[in-house]
């Protein structure tokens, strides 16, 4: 039995090899938790001018989150970093790291968007008309009636689009940036081991996924009291 | 009685699964013979090792090469494509009877699969633009550079050994990834097999091979450790195109020359 795993999933050789998955599991780690900010901050952005009543705010939030929704995610990273030529505020042109963080924030932003906007609408109006009756000013509105209530009410399908977001960063490993992927890729390119090479890379993701269930769960506890 | 009919029963399906596997798993050349198809598992884009032309074919060395083995012994060729990450499980879990790419038999890689005996040995080579001073491949290696790479690749070895000055860049999705960096200016220089890198000169014509070789290496094909009927037979059919001169005629045109780049048809069948 002993010998059965041992053939199957050989841990001496995945041990030779834990450098490089821990390198990879901290910059998936970093490179996701950016992104989600950034994201985050996208797509609450693009949800409040999606539902603006003014016809240039809300075209160009539409048309910004159905031109990431309708390309692949590869396209969009090689488009921003192959493509976008040295920008004005920077001096330079994105690197690797920037133009990969970047390309994950825009395209998980049109998705978290969708999903604020959703929850932004289910607060019912009469407690926006409350906020207004006290004097508060939009974003007061915002900042303390409606976003709360609108992330703790979209907290599960925002959690999915987190996990999306992580196993998609394995794909700035086509712009050169090492991170998980790379790992498994170097084990499999160097000892042809399939098996040490994605299981490793696949529990690595898991356990990612467990912290993140963890802070999620601490999330919902404090935010559970704002859900409406 | 009914029991005793079941019991029996099972014990047969279950010999008859055991000896189901055995057949499968005792010498894959009777199971090409009798199946009447040669299965090889090829690399989806490598160029001029494996690729798909501009009329659709699948062809290149590796490709030619495995079509005069299937023809020689009167089987079918059934090709299957897989990326890079894809071609050692194909052969491992028995999808594929053998992998034809061009593979380097590391020591540590030997130690999974049966590699034959190189059908030919190649250089890699540094490549950079034309606009960049860089004459021999030693000038790419300086502070301050970058070198993309395909990921994964032991060119990847080869870089952290001869280059260790540089930074490396490694880029997943082949060497036309690392092309497209090097053309994108996203990298200073570019690693490659030779017979790849004279292939992207035609494509990208601000390109230039920088002199010299940080690296030379065996190419062979591979099969499971425990094939060693098929591995026998591999390395018998290179000797024999050796012998012959078809091996040179593939190589001669695919791996050392650029026509292939430019000619549509015809494609030498060795």
């Amino acid at each position: 039995m002993f010998d059965w795993i041992l053939d199957f999933y050989n841990w001496r050789v995945v041990g030779q090899y834990v450098p490089e998955f821990t390198r990879g599991m901290t910059a998936t780690m970093w490179i996701s938790l950016i992104s989600l900010v950034l994201s985050l901050a996208i797509g609450t952005l693009t949800a409040i001018m999606r539902m603006s009543a003014n016809p240039f705010l809300w075209r160009i939030a539409a048309g910004y989150i159905q031109a990431i929704r309708s390309t692949p995610l590869l396209i969009q990273i090689y488009v921003i970093y192959f493509s976008l030529p040295a920008l004005p505020l920077l001096g330079r042109r994105l690197d690797e790291l920037e133009g990969g963080i970047i390309a994950l924030g825009l395209n998980a932003g049109a998705y978290m968007s969708e999903i604020i906007r959703a929850g932004i609408e289910s607060i019912s109006k009469g407690q926006v008309e409350g906020a207004q009756s006290v004097g508060m000013t939009y974003l007061q509105r915002m900042r303390y009636v409606v976003l709360p209530q609108a992330f703790a009410n979209v907290l599960p399908p925002l959690l999915g689009q987190t996990a999306v977001l992580i196993k998609d960063s394995s794909l700035v490993s086509f712009i050169g940036v090492f991170e998980l992927f790379g790992a498994g890729l170097t084990v499999l390119s160097e000892r042809l081991m399939p098996n040490e090479a994605f299981l490793t890379v696949a529990a690595c993701y898991l356990a990612i996924y467990g912290v993140m269930m963890v802070v999620s769960d601490y999330a919902q506890r404090k935010l559970g009291g704002a859900r409406s | 009685m009914n029991k005793i009919t079941k019991l029996f029963g099972l014990g047969l399906f279950a010999l008859g699964l055991s000896v189901f596997a055995q057949a499968a798993s005792a010498d894959v050349v009777k199971d090409i013979i009798k199946r009447g198809e040669l299965w090889v598992a090829v690399q989806t884009q490598g160029p001029p090792v494996s690729y798909v032309d501009t009329n659709g074919n699948r062809t290149g060395f590796a490709v030619e090469l495995v079509q005069m083995m299937a023809d020689d012994i009167g089987v079918e060729l059934k090709l299957l494509d897989f990326d890079w990450k894809g071609l050692i499980p194909a052969v491992v879990s028995g999808k594929a009877d053998f992998l034809a790419a061009d593979m380097t038999p590391k020591a540590t890689r030997a130690l999974v699969l049966n590699f034959t005996r190189p059908y030919m040995y190649s250089r890699n080579v540094i490549y950079s633009k034309r606009s960049k001073s860089y004459v021999n491949w030693q000038d790419a290696c300086v502070e301050g550079t970058s070198i993309a790479v395909v990921q994964g690749s032991s060119n990847v070895g080869v870089l952290k050994a001869k280059c260790p000055l540089a930074t490396i860049k490694e880029f997943a999705g082949g060497g036309p990834a690392v092309a497209q960096a090097v053309s994108a200016d996203r990298a200073d220089a570019g690693i490659n097999d030779e017979a790849s890198a004279k292939g992207y000169m035609i494509e990208y014509p601000e390109f230039k091979i920088l002199q010299g070789a940080p690296d030379r290496g065996p190419l062979s094909f591979a099969t499971r450790p425990e094939e060693t009927h098929l591995l026998a037979w591999m390395n018998n059919y290179i000797m024999l195109i050796e012998a012959d001169g078809r091996l040179d005629k593939l190589k001669n045109y695919w791996m050392f020359g650029t026509d292939w780049k430019t000619e549509k048809e015809p494609v030498p069948k060795g």
